[in-house]
C-alpha cells in the first residue's frame, strides 16, 4: 500500500502513523496477503461463515428489571474533564 | 503453592508474604501492573464466612478484568488513568468466594501478542531463565504462579494465551468451554474466540476455580445456561478412556527429549486403562489455522475497541476538535503493533475485501471445526505436545519462520480450543535443559469433567503438580 492509502484506511480507524511506521506496516500487510493468498486455496463453496463456535439461536427474553446503575460520579470519575453532569470535550463548538 | 498450602490462620501471614515478594521480585519479573492494596479487602473478608472455598487466599489477575476501583490497563498506554466503577462478572465471583486481589499483571497490550514482549510496562521475565519469554498474552500471570509468589492467577485466552505461557513456564494453564465463564467485565480482543481461564499449579485448583467461576451470566449472552458441575469432587478416572494423539502436530516435533517424555507418559496411560491412538486432522486445514485466527481476532478487535477514545475515559490527548482529540488520543494510546493490527483488522472488514477475506476466513474456520469434530468423534480426548520447544529467546521467537510446518501447525495448534470453543488444558510433562515443556489435553464441548479425570492420571506420571520455580 502507498503511504497516502495507508493514512487514509488509517483515519478511518482514527489514528495515524509517523513515516518512520510505514515500513513496519507495509511488512505486515505483505504477510497479510500471503496468508490471504494460503486461505484463498481452501475450497469454501457451499460453506457458511462460522461466527460464533456454539449456533444455538437464543429464544428467550430477559426479564426487563432494574438491576444496576451507576451514580453520576461514577460515570463521570474517569473522563479527563468535566463540568457538573456533563463530559466536557471542547471548549467551543460554534465557531 | 497450593490452594490447600493456605489454612485461615496462617492466610495474613501468606499474604503478607506475597505482597513483599511482589515488591522484591518485580524487578526480576516485571509481571505486574499494579501491587494491590489488600488492607481495604481484608477488612471486607472479615464480614464473610470463614468456611468460603477462597478464603484469604490471594490471586493474581490479568490486567483486562475490571477491578473496581483497581487501575486497569490491559497493558496499554491508552488506558494508564483507568480506574474501573465495577467489577468483571468473574472477579466479583472470586471475591464472594473470599479471594484477596493481589496483583494486576502485565499482559500484551489489549491481549494482541504472544510473547508477553508488547507491554506498555515492558516485557515480562522468564522465571527459569530472565533471557527467555514467558509466552503471552497472559504471561504476568503464569509468571508470578510460576514463581510460587500466588497459589492461582487469571487470565484469558483468545489464541492460547493461557495455555502456551503455562507450558513454557511449567503450571497448569486451564481454558474452559467458550461461554462456560461470563466475560463481563473484560477487557476484549476478540470475541468469538475470548474465553477466561486459570493459571494454578495443580489441577484440583482449576477444578475449583472452574466451579467457582462458571455458570450463567445474564451479562453475557454467550454465556452457557448450564448447570455447573462439581468439578472439584472428581479424580482420576482414566480405565477405559479413548485418547487420541494429534498425529499432525506429534509428527513435526524433533526435540527427542521431549518425545521420549511423551512417549512415556502415552505408555503409562494405556497401562492405567486408557485406549489411546492416533487420529490426523486435515494437514491443509492445520496450515491455515494462523492465517485464520489472525484476520478474524484483527477484524474483531478493530470493531471492540473503537471505544477508546479517550472521551469517557482513557488517556486523553489535546486537540482543536473532537476528531482530532480522538485521533492524537489512539496515536499516542496504541503502541506500533497494535494500530497496526486494527489496521489489517479494518482492511478485512472493509466492504471491497469483507467477503474475500473475512468471511472468507469465518468459512475456513467452520471447515477446520468440522474437520476436528468429525476426527474427534468416538475420542474421549486429544493429545499432544503443546509447543514444539521450551520457551524461547525474544531473539529466536524473531529468527523463527512463518511459514514452515513447526510454526504454522505446532505452534498454533492450541487455537482449535479456540475455534472450537472445545475446553483445553496444558499440564507440565518435564524439564528439559532446567526449562519446562507440557502437553495439552482438548476434549469436547462442556466436557471438562474428562479433562480433570484424565489429568489427574498425568499429574500422577509427571510428580510435578504443585512444583513451582526452587521446589
Amino acid at each position: 500500500m502507498t503511504k497516502e492509502e495507508i493514512q487514509a484506511l488509517a483515519k478511518t480507524c482514527m489514528f495515524q502513523f509517523d513515516d518512520s511506521e510505514i515500513e513496519y506496516v507495509n511488512e505486515s500487510f505483505d504477510v497479510l496477503y500471503h496468508q490471504i493468498e494460503l486461505l484463498s486455496q481452501i475450497d469454501t463453496s457451499n460453506v457458511e461463515a462460522m461466527v460464533y463456535p456454539f449456533e444455538e439461536p437464543i429464544t428467550y427474553l430477559r426479564v426487563d428489571t432494574h438491576s444496576r446503575e451507576l451514580s453520576k460520579e461514577d460515570v463521570l470519575k474517569n473522563a479527563m474533564e468535566k463540568d457538573d453532569n456533563y463530559i466536557k470535550v471542547v471548549t467551543k463548538v460554534v465557531k | 503453592m497450593k490452594r490447600s498450602d493456605i489454612t485461615n490462620k496462617n492466610f495474613k501471614d501468606v499474604l503478607t508474604t506475597t505482597i513483599q515478594k511482589l515488591h522484591e521480585t518485580q524487578p526480576l519479573y516485571n509481571a505486574n501492573v499494579t501491587i494491590c492494596e489488600i488492607e481495604p479487602q481484608l477488612q471486607s473478608l472479615m464480614t464473610q464466612s470463614e468456611s468460603l472455598p477462597l478464603y484469604g487466599v490471594g490471586i493474581a489477575v490479568k490486567d483486562n478484568f475490571n477491578t473496581k476501583g483497581i487501575k486497569t490497563t490491559a497493558s496499554s498506554a491508552i488506558l494508564d488513568n483507568y480506574y474501573p466503577v465495577y467489577d468483571a462478572t468473574v472477579i466479583e465471583k472470586l471475591k464472594k468466594a473470599g479471594a484477596i486481589i493481589v496483583s494486576k499483571t502485565s499482559m500484551d497490550e489489549l491481549g494482541m501478542g504472544g510473547t508477553n514482549i508488547n507491554a506498555h510496562t515492558g516485557r515480562t521475565y522468564h522465571p527459569y531463565d530472565r533471557s527467555r519469554i514467558t509466552g503471552g498474552s497472559s504471561g504476568g500471570s503464569a509468571a508470578l504462579v510460576a514463581a510460587g509468589i500466588v497459589p492461582m492467577a487469571l487470565g484469558t485466552d483468545t489464541g492460547d494465551s493461557i495455555r502456551k505461557p503455562a507450558a513454557y513456564c511449567g503450571i497448569v494453564g486451564f481454558k474452559p468451554t467458550y461461554g462456560r465463564i461470563s466475560r463481563y467485565g473484560v477487557i476484549p480482543y476478540a470475541s468469538s474466540l475470548d474465553h477466561v481461564g486459570f493459571f494454578t499449579t495443580t489441577l484440583k485448583d482449576s477444578a475449583l476455580l472452574l466451579e467457582i467461576c462458571a455458570g450463567r451470566d445474564h451479562l453475557d449472552a454467550t454465556s452457557l445456561f448450564d448447570e455447573v458441575p462439581k468439578y472439584s469432587e472428581l479424580g482420576s478416572n482414566i480405565k477405559g478412556k479413548k485418547i487420541g494423539i494429534l498425529k499432525n502436530v506429534q509428527d513435526l516435533v524433533t526435540d527427542s527429549t521431549m518425545k521420549q517424555r511423551f512417549n512415556a507418559l502415552i505408555e503409562h496411560l494405556k497401562k492405567a486403562g486408557a485406549i489411546i491412538e492416533e487420529i490426523e486432522l486435515n494437514n491443509d486445514l492445520m496450515r491455515v489455522i494462523l492465517p485464520t485466527y489472525l484476520i478474524i481476532a484483527n477484524a474483531e478487535a478493530s470493531a471492540n475497541h473503537s471505544n477508546l477514545d479517550g472521551i469517557k475515559f482513557g488517556q486523553q490527548q489535546k486537540g482543536n476538535n473532537l476528531e482530532e482529540i480522538m485521533i492524537n488520543t489512539r496515536t499516542l494510546g496504541f503502541s506500533r503493533n497494535v494500530r497496526t493490527r486494527f489496521l489489517i483488522g479494518a482492511y478485512s472488514l472493509d466492504s471491497d475485501n469483507q467477503e474475500n477475506v473475512f468471511k472468507r476466513a469465518q468459512k475456513v474456520r467452520r471447515l477446520i471445526v468440522e474437520n476436528l469434530k468429525q476426527k474427534m468423534q468416538g475420542y474421549d480426548a486429544i493429545i499432544n505436545l503443546a509447543t514444539s520447544s521450551v520457551a524461547p529467546s525474544p531473539e529466536e521467537v524473531l529468527k523463527q519462520a512463518s511459514n514452515d510446518d513447526v510454526s504454522l501447525i505446532v505452534e498454533n495448534n492450541m487455537i482449535l480450543g479456540n475455534f472450537s470453543g472445545f475446553p483445553s488444558v496444558s499440564i507440565p510433562l518435564g524439564f528439559k535443559d532446567e526449562l519446562p515443556y507440557a502437553i495439552t489435553l482438548m476434549s469436547h464441548s462442556k466436557r471438562e469433567d474428562i479433562l480433570f479425570e484424565i489429568g489427574y492420571e498425568i499429574e500422577l506420571f509427571t510428580q510435578l503438580a504443585g512444583k513451582v520455580k526452587g521446589e
